[in-house]
């Protein structure tokens, strides 16, 4: 319960069901909890990251939902209730790296790493959509995400990379890179 | 088999991918954030909404009847149970007059900034720690605050420390040489003011610490600073703990430092206090906001320069009365004035300037302390000094590329007046490296017709010699802190090899480069290498990873480690294969084996060796110890090393609303050896961009009342791949002969020479004789009124 | 950094059941639409929220068709979950409504695009926001209904200041008409940014032409005052006169003259003037341009 001069408002919580990098998970959630929140301390979803607080400007905590790039800091979870939530946890494993996983790797598209989920979420956001950007429509689609570290220099590079090792596979085998 | 010709060197050098990605390209990385401890409860601190005031009351009964509420602990109570958070290992030694705030990790009685720490609520869970903080009522009575360090100066201004006699928290001269000399013997003397705002990095990580006490194990305090070893040591004075009762560890990421975690923060200390004093583990994870307020404000320093010129564009000397607004300077190791002593120290730059006097003040004010910010120190200080040279050259209407060129260091090793030792380089080449690069007299010439179009074209340059490491020479005063770089190398007993660093990387990507070091001088795969860094237990002392101590230091360290090694893995392998009687110097470590150079085909894995040495003493030659494993300790046998990086950029200038667009960014840059030319062009792109987000974009502002304009990033505005264009990098390296490998540290310094390259594009591009850019930051506003006023200063002079 | 408790939660998929929750009057009751200016609310606590009411799952708030009003006027219906990134993407508006693209396309990133609603940025009423400059310079409509009835609002009528729009606490903005765009007719929108799009002024100009001659104009500027202002001194001017580059000139001073202007981080008063006088330029020319060339807009 909380009373800040308003109505003593309690705690409610819901139950909730969401498919998760291919999972569906029911959980009972706090209406008030913020999707990241759900993602990364209920589910362990660490990859996902916070950057900034109230404003939902650094990017870091960019996921797809219902295969849309969105900002899991500025939705809550109840809002995700039967919808379709992919993290990077659920794009490529360490094994099986996604191709732009592997471009940001080949190209050193990362420092710290601490930006990094969110920027290739939307790398892949910016992907699905338009295959083949130019080094403006990258810097533009990626705007959404701030990093400390590269410059960007190397993370366009990466995006470029991945571009062309996308559009060097079969219409089936990029289908299945870009179907999330 | 092929055999790699001894002494080759395999991987440094080498542009391999990192190993530490697959990890952070998946969301495997372990952050501070993604810790938790088994009943673990969450911390907010309630920070000062008044920028100087006393603190009447507070009010904690509603937050405490909050069903999520642990504790809610307010200052008063630490200053019986700990040092003043300033102990003296935390102080820096520069000797001149200093004074020193005497605080706890709580405000008592007083707060002196914004976001000064009040109170702390404990409770179970985050968003409860936030409502129980949200019912704390504080009543403050406010006090007459100062805002501007000119202002504190004055005797009658309002006091920021009580016990204090003023406000000033250090004043020092810097500087040496024969003051006539230069400036009865000039033929022009310019004078100019020059700010440098309150900005600073910032890293997309924000602060945390996790803490855990139990009176066995002691403070277990997992916090991502830069600095383990002074963290503990650190707590251990302020908290009264004996050294074997705390233990600091960063994680193994770090989201992003570039200074801001290096500092001991009131913060480590209060969350440390709060574990020990609820017995249960706690975690605070500084919001955005919170970062805002306290966290990465940098530059922020006024130079009133002069310099004594010669006519042909030869400095002679130079006075500057430097003032820097440190705010509180309540923060450990730094005090907020550090920063400001290095751009005093480094003021001359990559020059030959043989007359140095530097009159340092800095100030406290009712604002947050400065914190360690890359280009430490030195970023309004490379653009007074590099700016105020394309500005001579325009008043003796010189070339502004002579005007460098006869400045430039050229015999190695110097040492300014300042007494900073720059060891070896080529400046001069890579400047007229960059000049060639960046095609400077083509784009003069494309100007002109640029011009005639209504089209605004300029080209600009600068220099920023970048230190490499600090020499315990220099950094025992500084920080009161051992420079030297430190590493323990074990081999295990598979033949793998476990480095221990002293130091706590944040993203430079160690755990690559340094086993391409390591790989190389033990004849191993860089997977065969692996690190132990960040853990105050188990890794060797040292000062951290700071001012580009990696690739100079502490790598040199690992190296000498190694080859310390070497002689005893060569006497057992002798053994082994029965060559007793060979010598030393007849082997070599290559593709995982110990080889006799003699007969290459006669060779015995590594791994055998190892097995002997730790598994199979028995087989061991007579008198030999078990074990394979060394610690060195290196330190530069001069006192100073130093790289240089010149910056090249092309703007184009919009006359109606000061707009500018860099059409080009070039880079020429001595790394001295790249241990990982990936690494280092990526250390050099960031550093450009920040250098970039710091001279146009970003700006730490406050009120009347001293209250931050800039609470979210969407007013502080870091740049976006939107909004900065493709870095150029062109490698000019000259390997020092001071560490073993000729590498240089590199990335620290990069912001520095941003601005002074910007405004001086600008300018070229502007074309008015009286346009000038000395305030940063250098908004298309600030562009856009400076080109009115110099439109309006000519008129004028043509009118009269 | 993060919400208060919040009571309740309902995601109705039916609008009546929307206006039926938003009758009962229930104290803090917010709509929450894309959230992308809601939520950084919540966090920040600025505001409380004891029910939410998610129309996000309300199908016939996303219509995006033209169609004719009640009196007979060629519009652009345009539901009001219409996310950004559809009025920035969307082929139709690209070919016939091409500022208000733009205006779409300048807002935020890619992922704010991507959940946020014209109805949100309407009704949150942010003085900076992209879309209620242009849809005043194209002279939208708005729907607002509850169980009481439905009224149709002008812009000027809707977004009285700050945050502070007529839509009553039972009302939902349901959708938004956009006139068809008729020969002869113009426009254009431009944000003044230095940074991401963070925009400093932003400016939205209508014209329709009478061959060579102004027959009518809007021109509205946002980023100034709390909400967006039609700048009348420009408009006077430019009625009836011949649309050639001495008229944008004098009409851009005008802009650039027309108000008392606010300094904040962004920009000082006579910059804002410089923005304005040189934006005003550049968004009349444009206008004019697509007025004229049979571009449509």
């Amino acid at each position: 319960m909380i009373d800040s001069g308003r109505a003593t408002v309690t705690e409610t919580a819901r139950s909730v069901e969401v498919r998760v990098n291919g999972t569906v998970v029911r959980h009972e959630v706090p209406l008030r909890l913020l999707l990241v929140d759900f993602l990364r301390d209920i589910l362990g979803l660490t990859g996902t990251h916070v950057g900034c607080s109230v404003e939902g400007r650094c990017g870091a905590c960019t996921v797809l939902l219902n295969g849309e790039s969105v900002k899991s800091c500025l939705m809550l979870a109840v809002q995700a209730d039967g919808q379709d939530v992919v993290t990077i946890e659920g794009l490529g494993r360490p094994d099986a790296l996604h191709p732009i996983q592997e471009a940001f790797w080949r190209e050193h598209g990362l420092q710290c790493g601490f930006c990094t989920p969110g920027m290739i979420i939307s790398a892949y956001q910016l992907l699905k959509r338009n295959p083949c950007p130019s080094e403006m429509e990258i810097r533009a689609g990626l705007s959404g995400n701030l990093c400390r570290c590269t410059g960007y220099v190397h993370i366009v590079h990466a995006v470029e990379r991945a571009s062309e090792a996308l559009q060097a596979m079969t219409p089936e085998e990029r289908q299945r890179w870009l179907a999330l | 088999m092929s055999v790699t010709k001894v002494g080759q060197a395999r991987w440094v050098g080498r542009a391999i991918p990192r190993r530490e990605d697959p990890k952070l390209l998946t969301g495997k990385g372990n952050y501070i954030g993604d810790m938790s401890l088994p009943g673990m409860a969450y911390v907010h601190i309630v920070r000062s909404t008044e920028a100087h005031a006393r603190i009447r009351q507070i009010d904690v009964d509603k937050a405490l009847r909050l069903p999520g509420t642990v504790a809610v602990i307010l200052g008063p109570e630490m200053a019986e149970r700990m040092e003043p958070l300033l102990v003296p290992s935390i102080i820096p030694n520069l000797g001149g007059e200093l004074q020193v705030p005497h605080i706890y990790p709580l405000a008592i009685d007083e707060v002196h900034y914004v976001g000064e720490p009040v109170a702390a609520v404990v409770a179970e869970s985050k968003y409860e720690a936030e409502d129980a903080a949200e019912q704390i009522e504080i009543t403050y009575e406010p006090l007459p605050r100062v805002l501007d360090p000119e202002e504190a100066l004055a005797p009658e201004a309002p006091k920021v420390y009580r016990d204090w006699k003023n406000n000033v928290l250090w004043h020092g001269v810097i500087g040496g040489g024969d003051r006539d000399a230069a400036f009865s013997r000039a033929d022009y003397v310019f004078r100019e003011r020059f700010y440098g705002h309150r900005t600073g990095t910032l890293p997309m990580e924000t602060r945390g610490v996790v803490a855990s006490y139990d009176p066995f194990s002691g403070l277990t305090v997992y916090g991502n600073t830069q600095r383990p070893h002074i963290l503990r040591m650190g707590l251990a004075e302020i908290l009264r703990l004996p050294h074997d009762k705390v233990r600091a560890i960063a994680p193994r990421e770090v989201g992003g430092a570039f200074g801001t975690k290096a500092p001991l923060y009131r913060e480590e200390v209060l969350v440390s206090y709060l574990a020990m004093r609820l017995g249960r583990p706690v975690k605070w994870i500084e919001t955005r906001l919170e970062s805002l307020m306290v966290t990465g404000q940098e530059r922020d320093q006024i130079h009133e320069l002069e310099v004594a010129v010669r006519a042909d564009g030869r400095i002679l000397g130079i006075r500057d009365r430097m003032v820097a607004d440190v705010g509180a300077g309540d923060i450990g190791v730094y005090l907020g004035f550090v920063m400001a002593w290095c751009g005093g120290a480094y003021l001359t730059n990559a020059y030959d300037i043989p007359y140095a006097e530097i009159d340092l003040t800095c100030v406290a004010t009712h604002k947050p302390s400065l914190t360690p910010s890359r280009a430490f120190g030195e970023f309004p200080a490379r653009f007074a000094m590099d700016y105020a040279m394309h500005l001579i050259a325009r008043d003796l209407g010189l070339d502004p590329r002579q005007v460098y060129e006869r400045n430039l260091i050229c015999n190695f090793p110097f040492v300014s007046p300042t007494g900073i030792t720059h060891d070896s380089g080529d400046y001069g080449g890579a400047f007229r490296r960059l000049i060639e690069a960046i095609d400077y007299d083509a784009i003069k010439e494309e100007q002109k017709r640029a011009r005639a179009e209504g089209r605004y074209i300029g080209v600009g340059f600068s220099v920023g010699a970048e230190v490499s490491g600090f020499s315990s020479q220099l950094f025992v005063p500084l920080e009161n802190q051992p420079g030297y770089g430190a590493a323990t190398v074990k081999i295990d007993a598979h033949g793998m090899v476990h480095v221990c660093e002293g130091d706590s990387p944040q993203g430079q990507g160690h755990e690559t480069t340094l086993s391409q070091v390591v790989a190389d001088e033990l004849g191993v795969e860089p997977s065969d290498v692996y690190l132990s860094y960040g853990d105050s237990l188990t890794t060797p002392f040292a000062s951290g990873t700071l001012g580009n101590r990696g690739a100079s230091y502490t790598f040199s360290a690992a190296v000498l480690a190694c080859r310390r090694l070497r002689p005893k893995i060569y006497r057992i392998a002798a053994h082994l294969m029965g060559m007793d009687e060979a010598a030393e110097e007849e082997f070599s470590l290559e593709n995982r084996h110990v080889v006799w150079r003699r007969d290459p085909n006669r060779r015995i894995p590594l791994k055998e060796v190892a097995s002997a040495a730790i598994l199979g003493p028995t087989r061991l030659p007579p008198g030999v110890e078990p074990g394979l494993e060394a610690s060195a300790y290196f330190e530069p046998t001069i006192a100073g090393m130093w790289s240089i990086g010149v910056h090249g950029v092309v703007v184009e200038v919009e006359r109606e609303t000061g707009a500018y667009r860099i059409l080009r960014y070039v880079v020429v840059d001595d790394s001295g050896c790249p241990i990982n030319p990936l690494v280092v062009r990526g250390q050099i792109h960031g550093g450009v961009v920040m250098g970039i987000g710091n001279t146009r974009y970003e700006a730490f502002r406050f009120d009347a009342e001293g209250r931050p304009l800039a609470t979210t990033l969407m007013e502080y505005t870091m740049p976006s791949a939107a909004d900065v264009p493709e870095i150029e990098v062109i490698e000019h390296n000259v390997p020092t002969p001071y560490t073993p490998l000729g590498s240089k540290g590199k990335g620290e310094g990069v912001p520095g020479p941003v601005p002074a390259a910007i405004a001086s594009a600008i300018t070229d591009a502007v074309g008015n004789p009286r346009f000038r850019l000395c305030q940063l930051p250098l908004t298309p506003e600030a562009v856009w009124r400076a080109w009115q006023k110099a439109e309006a200063e000519s008129t004028r002079l043509a009118g009269a | 950094m993060y919400p208060r408790p919040i009571a309740e939660y309902k995601a109705p998929v039916r609008l009546p059941e929307c206006l039926e929750l938003l009758a009962e009057h229930r104290p803090e009751t917010r709509v929450l639409a894309g959230g992308q200016s809601l939520v950084p609310l919540l966090k920040r606590r600025a505001v409380s929220a004891q029910t939410i009411v998610d129309i996000n799952r309300v199908q016939e708030l996303s219509t995006l068709a033209e169609g004719v009003t009640e009196d007979g006027q060629r519009v652009l219906r345009l539901g009001a979950l219409t996310r950004h990134r559809t009025l920035a993407e969307h082929p139709l508006l690209g070919t016939r409504y091409p500022a208000l693209a733009e205006a779409a396309a300048s807002i935020g990133d890619v992922q704010v695009r991507n959940r946020g609603t014209i109805g949100g940025s309407l009704v949150q009423a942010d003085p900076g926001a992209d879309l209620p400059v242009v849809l005043a310079a194209l002279g939208a409509t708005v729907r607002l209904r509850s169980l009481r009835g439905e009224r149709v609002l002008d812009l000027e009528a809707l977004i009285l200041d700050a945050g502070k729009t007529a839509c009553d606490a039972d009302e939902l903005v349901i959708e938004v008409d956009v006139p068809s765009p008729r020969r002869g007719e113009g426009a254009a929108y431009l944000k003044h940014c230095d940074v991401f799009h963070i925009g400093v002024v932003n400016l939205a100009a209508f014209v329709r032409l009478d061959g060579e001659q102004i027959e009518d104009v809007r021109i509205v500027v946002g980023g100034v005052s709390g909400r967006p202002l039609r700048v009348a001194a420009a408009e006077q001017l430019l009625l009836g006169r011949q649309a050639d580059a001495h008229a944008i000139a004098e009409a851009s001073d005008r802009i650039g003259e027309a108000f008392l202007l606010p300094e904040d981080i962004r920009g000082s008063a006579p910059y804002r003037r410089a923005l304005l006088r040189a934006g005003g330029a550049r968004v009349l020319t444009r206008a004019l341009a697509r007025a004229k060339g049979g571009e449509q807009g």
